[in-house]
């Protein structure tokens, strides 16, 4: 069956949830505004809900959101052929993964049931593990005994780190690490005609994860290289193993600029903080995604960068309303929304 | 009631506050009422049961997980033994009870995961060890205390052996796998000493667990391999300690899980009924619904067992009717083809209900397709011999039975020999043709019942258009009687016959008419969706009434395939002929059998059911008492 077949429900799909991605400039212009954002930009933005009956807390917002790009999700799914379905379900095992976060967090520092349910997302049909009876779990122990029922190899990783709170650092790394070692691996399960094109574009997000990765364990937490090293993802597009291997001996910022790729090095020019770097790239993935969403046909990357670029705007809104919820500045939101634009 | 389901009434119960766990208890022994949610007034009602489910709920997880862990089971109780009733008082003494004891559990679940997983390490270095000395390795000299040289030798997981080998290329060290077992690599690392500072924290990322350190291969194998020993009786035994410390905690507790159980299982009707019950101050109000029959049973409990109570009952509003749940009762014989309707949707409460139609209907085309006194005789002796095994699907095996034994009287064929006996009517293999007709004719009668059943069951949901003017309603059943005189009056007179001619243009304009009204596009678009939707009754009439030849088709299949079983076994002589000829039956009956089941429930769902059954009615559930369930979930060890 040809491309154009098997993905024509797909890339009509996308095209009509595409009409629901507004530029950034048009949320910036309601900052000011001490009304609650219109309905019209609402119902355009695909987000009827919220203008029907506004959440009443940060937390409600989050779950009305997370709900939607969920439903989108699995309608993107439901259009792709069964054996392209596993990447979009491991693209949103991330939601999952944050909520074991939130639950190891709580687990933690004994938070009351109450309190640890606030903290999780419904992910609706993308939820692979018992999250409700995690919950029960009487402490950590027992919590990772009921994962490694379900997720031994992510158990024992986190098992690894759990003992030393002063790291804890490192147990959110690896349990990214997991994530990313699962989207690679439901990226080598696709058929070899969809990799090539998915593998190009999770190489680009992984790229930035690693390179925002390497100067965070290099310079803010003084990492060794081969401890740096053994945490990154080797799967990255321009930034492969060898360059990989080489920028984690480096150990400062300009050096390590100078020895990236020119289209990386490029994009950091005149950046000196870790958050400054990860923005650029950040810019520079969704540009691509844009272009992908603009140029490619009857493809499951499209799909992908729809996907990426939604939750991006559905972050964007989210700090917008969590702001006015919360009754922040109009200055304050500003600089949280335009921190990803800057230069 | 025999097709409908028992009239049922709406009651609403008043109720006091403080006698809710009382209440709850006497519901659900009586196992009548299906509680159903209540109206709430502008938010401001509370639901006076949240903290007891909150309760019960916390309870309920911390006495299956202390079960699952001590592998308690709860001793069966008599419902008379139970305590009264439950209120939160006592579930919170329960709670208080339970919680120290899943700590004690919850230290041993994790004192055994950590023996397990250091006694399957242990074993696996065990051998890891007898093959690293089978290294062609000069361990004096390895083992020697070189001042430049660091060496260790462990095990990581096999996923991570790639890029902990690429991390450590980074500090130069080389990496040497010597075993792999179960999931873990045993390697030797080799490299420069004093950069501990840098190895250190990788090998803790990667999950590097050390075997031998430099000092450790200066011990012959022998004694390394005992040491390993020791080290393993160790934690075996440490691990038969803390199922002692188990079996202990167990026998400490029993009485007090015995207890745990019967309060909870005394509790759990007020915890379920708390998600309906609504009320200000003291008086609480739950809905539900109620058969008329058992309503004087309920009042008479609930006057006995409490001290106030006020309660309305009324009939099911026209709105209310797709929520009423339905309640079919039906003698034995009728209940396992009641489950096989249920298995395609559940009577609507003002719906036909097909069971015992699809009962007669298929204890007839089953006997038909299926007729021979021996295998009948097989089925029946079968179904009573595994009767308690099969439960109320016995009468299904045995009426099958039956019904094969009377066709086979008609048929006149024991065990495929038709020469035994004097057929009643005559073998189907003797004008297949007259069988077919036959076929054809029920298949007519069939799908002409379940048409008027169709046209009922519109009429009653309020349907009336549809029921007049549908493809399932009179103007489709007109149609179709139309079709079949045409095809009658071509069959007999070689023409078409002037009524059959006048049925056929009245049921067609009729659906015409139906299908214009029904459909909002426009112009052309709206002619062509109309011609397609005549077309597709017409075809589908076609299609439905052809696929009963099956019918037939089955019967001489039957005959035929008996038939060749006595061919086969009359080649051979001696036990050759006995043995084929039992197998041969045995096939018969085991697999076509089986299909001639599949065939006939096929026949039933979908040129039946379909036409006139929604199914979508609502099963009643009524609040009754439960027992306090005690499975370890799948996956999950016990100690």
């Amino acid at each position: 069956m040809s491309d154009l077949a098997r993905f024509a429900f797909l890339n009509a799909r996308v095209s009509l949830y595409a009409a629901r991605l507004q530029p950034l400039d048009s949320l910036l212009s309601y900052i000011d505004s001490a009304h609650e954002l219109p309905a019209d930009y609402l119902e355009s933005a695909g987000l009827p809900g919220l203008a029907d009956q506004p959440p009443a807390s940060a937390s409600e917002l989050e779950q009305h959101l997370i709900s939607h790009l969920s439903m989108e999700a699995e309608g993107l799914m439901h259009a792709m052929p069964p054996e392209t379905r596993g990447l979009i379900a491991q693209w949103m095992r991330r939601f999952e993964l944050m909520n074991l976060k939130s639950l190891i967090r709580c687990k933690l520092t004994n938070c009351s049931l109450e309190r640890s349910r606030e903290y999780l997302l419904d992910i609706g049909h993308f939820a692979r593990l018992p999250l409700d009876e995690f919950l029960h779990s009487e402490d950590i122990v027992e919590f990772l005994r009921m994962l490694a029922v379900h997720d031994a190899s992510l158990a024992r990783k986190i098992r690894l780190h759990i003992e030393d709170p002063e790291q804890l650092f490192l147990l959110e790394a690896a349990m990214d690490y997991h994530f990313y070692e699962g989207l690679v691996a439901a990226c080598k399960q696709l058929p070899s005609r969809e990799q090539e094109g998915a593998r190009r574009f999770l190489g680009r997000i992984i790229d930035q994860v690693n390179l925002v990765w390497l100067l965070r364990y290099r310079i803010a937490y003084d990492l060794h290289p081969p401890h740096t090293f053994f945490m990154l993802v080797r799967t990255g597009l321009r930034l492969d193993r060898s360059r990989l291997a080489h920028l984690a001996r480096l150990d400062d910022f300009e050096t390590m600029r100078a020895a990236l790729p020119a289209e990386h090095c490029d994009c950091l020019e005149g950046v000196d903080s870790v958050t400054e770097a990860e923005m650029r790239m950040l810019q520079n993935n969704l540009a691509y995604a844009r272009k992908l969403l603009r140029h490619e046909q009857f493809h499951l990357v499209r799909a992908l960068a729809y996907l990426y670029l939604r939750e991006r705007q559905l972050l964007e809104l989210h700090q917008l309303l969590k702001g006015k919820l919360l009754g922040f500045s109009p200055e304050l939101i500003r600089e949280a929304l335009l921190g990803g634009v800057a230069a | 009631m025999m097709f409908g389901a028992l009239p049922m009434q709406h009651v609403t119960l008043y109720l006091l506050k403080d006698e809710l766990p009382r209440a709850a208890v006497v519901l659900a022994k009586l196992g009548v009422i299906a509680p159903e949610e209540g109206d709430t007034d502008n938010g401001e009602t509370v639901r006076p049961g949240a903290d007891f489910q909150r309760s019960f709920t916390y309870a309920s997880q911390l006495f299956r997980k202390i079960a699952v862990s001590l592998e308690f089971n709860p001793v069966e109780v008599m419902q008379e033994s139970l305590p009264q009733q439950v209120d939160q008082q006592r579930l919170d003494e329960i709670l208080d009870c339970l919680q120290p004891i899943w700590q004690q559990c919850n230290r041993l679940e994790e004192q055994v995961r950590r023996l397990r997983e250091e006694i399957r390490h242990l074993s696996h270095q065990q051998q890891a060890v007898a093959r690293f000395f089978n290294l062609r390795l000069d361990l004096e000299k390895l083992s020697a205390d070189h001042s430049f040289l660091d060496m260790r030798v462990g095990s990581v997981d096999t996923s991570e052996l790639q890029r902990l080998k690429e991390s450590l290329e980074l500090v130069n060290f080389k990496v040497i796998e010597f075993d792999r077992q179960e999931g873990r690599a045993h390697l030797v690392l080799l490299g420069l000493k004093g950069l501990d500072a840098q190895l250190n924290p990788l090998l803790t990322a990667a999950g590097f667990k050390i075997l031998l350190v430099p000092q450790g291969l200066k011990g012959y194998p022998d004694e390394l391999h005992a040491g390993l020993a020791k080290e393993l009786a160790g934690l075996r035994e440490e691990l038969e300690r803390v199922d002692g410390e188990r079996s202990w905690l167990l026998e400490k507790y029993r009485d007090d899980l015995e207890e745990a159980a019967r309060v909870l299982e005394t509790a759990s009707p007020f915890a379920e009924l708390a998600d309906y019950l609504v009320g200000h101050g003291e008086i609480v109000t739950l809905q539900g619904w109620v058969p008329e029959v058992e309503l004087a049973a309920l009042a008479e409990s609930m006057r006995e067992e409490l001290t106030a109570f006020f309660w309305e009952v009324r009939k099911p509003l026209p709105e209310e009717i797709g929520r009423v749940p339905s309640v079919q009762r039906y003698p034995a014989f009728l209940r396992p083809f009641s489950t096989l309707v249920r298995n395609f949707g559940t009577p609507r409460y003002d719906e036909f209900d097909p069971t015992l139609l699809f009962a007669l209907t298929f204890i007839l085309m089953f006997g038909s397709m299926f007729g021979d006194i021996g295998h009948g005789a097989v089925l029946l002796v079968a179904g009573w011999l595994f009767r308690r095994k099969l439960g109320d699907f016995t009468w299904f095996i045995m009426l099958g039975g039956l019904s094969s034994v009377v066709f086979g009287v008609h048929y006149g064929s024991i065990f495929g020999h038709e020469e035994v006996i004097e057929p009643l009517w005559m073998s189907p293999m003797e004008d297949p043709v007259m069988l077919l007709v036959l076929a054809v004719y029920w298949g007519i009668g069939f799908i002409a019942l379940a048409n008027l059943l169709s046209i009922l069951n519109l009429w009653r949901l309020g349907l009336r258009r549809e029921a007049i003017l549908g493809q399932r309603g009179l103007a489709g059943l007109v149609f179709y009687a139309g079709l079949i005189l045409l095809v009658i009056g071509f069959q007999r007179d070689g023409a078409a016959g002037l009524l059959s001619l006048v049925i056929l243009t009245l049921g067609g304009s009729t659906l015409i008419a139906g299908a214009w009204q029904e459909t909002t596009a426009r112009g052309g678009e709206r002619v062509l969706i109309v011609m397609i939707e005549v077309v597709e009754t017409l075809i589908g009439y076609f299609s439905n009434t052809l696929s009963f030849l099956r019918v037939a088709a089955f019967s001489l299949n039957h005959a035929a395939l008996a038939f060749a079983v006595i061919t086969v076994a009359q080649m051979m002589d001696g036990v050759g002929h006995w043995l084929a000829l039992v197998l041969g039956n045995l096939v018969i009956i085991v697999l076509e059998g089986g299909i001639v089941l599949i065939q006939v429930l096929r026949l039933e769902y979908y040129e039946g059911f379909v036409r006139f059954f929604r199914g979508d009615g609502r099963a009643y559930r009524p609040l009754r008492m439960k027992q306090t369930g005690t499975q370890r979930p799948a996956g999950q060890e016990s100690i």
